[in-house]
């Protein structure tokens, strides 16, 4: 297996976009799949939860798994089970998942310009598939003028959500026979995940002390939010400050 | 092996207000040229997220601060992180990741 190990910076070009996976488009689809095993790992364990938490909510096998293929969107599932088991009207949830939901924006407003001169058809099969995970994985290649492959995109995010369904499934399926899988600590594997990429992307933007001034504020941010407002909107909250920060104090320092 | 209509109105109904959000700036950006200034802001988004990320999975536990001895998450970020610092391995960081928690839940 090779490594997922971003190159050194490249000096900084105007003309030329630097391809951030090479090699023809079968290849890029394949190393995308590759890429994608850390969030292989931790969407097994807790797509197994999922599906154990929704029959035990009295969902159908067939609604658990439905809910995987057609959402896809891990904490918004979780939601979503808990109030339907609590009889919530059904406009009411879908306004909850919508609140929840909405950081995905600026997940897909940061890939934009990395996939600029593509068919909207393809951006749009990109952006369908997006969650924290799979643009925590791309977000550690995005780099000033760099160019995101859409087989790669599609390799990440097929893996992933072909994982996702069918460990929701499963879980679904086998209930509560399946054993305790938290013991083999593979829950962790997204937050390891998350700990890496940051790693990756500061080491990758061209101001190292900004960037590491923009993930202090917004981790800081995420916290303070997701004690007083949700952990989904301080994402935004973190996300709208810390950007903001990063952006004035370049302009600042030029 | 059933769907109910109420079941199915809320998974088409989320997955609509989920999609547009991820869906629309994408359609949408990729076909104008943004303007310099908005990309610099882009830019820090990643990096913002990912930190966020991070900060809430390992120190928020059920919506609270949790910073006791009991938190595992916060024990084992820390070989995580120093892996991660030293090989920038992806792979690496995981799996250092997966084995830590994997111990500390034995002891």
């Amino acid at each position: 297996m090779s490594d997922f190990i971003i190159p050194e910076p490249m000096p900084p070009s105007e003309s030329i976009p630097r391809e951030v996976t090479p090699g023809a488009p079968h290849g890029r689809f394949l190393a995308g799949v590759r890429d994608c095993l850390p969030v292989v790992l931790g969407y097994l364990a807790i797509g197994l939860a999922f599906g154990v938490m929704a029959r035990t909510a009295g969902l159908s096998v067939l609604e658990a798994t439905l809910m995987s293929v057609v959402l896809y969107a891990g904490s918004a599932q979780f939601i979503t089970v808990g109030l339907i088991a609590a009889g919530a009207p059904a406009l009411a949830t879908i306004v909850t998942v919508g609140l929840v939901n909405i950081r995905h924006m600026f997940y897909s407003a940061a890939l934009a310009p990395h996939l600029q001169r593509a068919p909207v058809w393809k951006n749009v099969l990109v952006g369908v598939e997006l969650t924290d995970e799979t643009f925590a994985l791309v977000a550690s290649r995005l780099g000033a003028g760099s160019v995101v492959e859409h087989s790669w995109m599609f390799g990440v995010n097929v893996t992933a959500q072909l994982t996702w369904v069918t460990a929701t499934f499963l879980g679904a399926m086998l209930g509560q026979r399946i054993p305790d899988v938290s013991v083999l600590g593979l829950d962790f594997a997204l937050t390891a995940m998350f700990a890496a990429l940051l790693v990756l992307q500061i080491a990758h933007r061209p101001r190292l002390r900004i960037a590491i001034g923009v993930a202090v504020v917004a981790a800081l941010v995420a916290v303070a939010g997701g004690l007083l407002l949700s952990t989904s909107w301080a994402i935004v909250a973190a996300a709208v400050a810390a950007s903001t920060l990063g952006m004035v104090l370049e302009e600042k320092r030029p | 092996m059933t769907v109910r209509l109420y079941v199915l109105a809320i998974i088409l109904g989320t997955a609509l207000v989920t999609a547009v959000p991820r869906i629309l700036p994408l359609a949408l950006l990729s076909r104008i040229s943004i303007p310099g200034r908005a990309e610099r802001w882009l830019g820090h988004v990643p990096v913002a997220v990912l930190a966020a990320l991070l900060a809430q999975s390992v120190l928020l536990a059920d919506g609270r601060l949790d910073l006791s001895a009991g938190n595992l998450s916060l024990i084992a970020i820390v070989p995580t992180l120093l892996v991660a610092l030293r090989t920038r391995s992806l792979v690496g960081t995981v799996l250092t990741g997966v084995i830590s928690m994997a111990l500390l839940r034995l002891l």
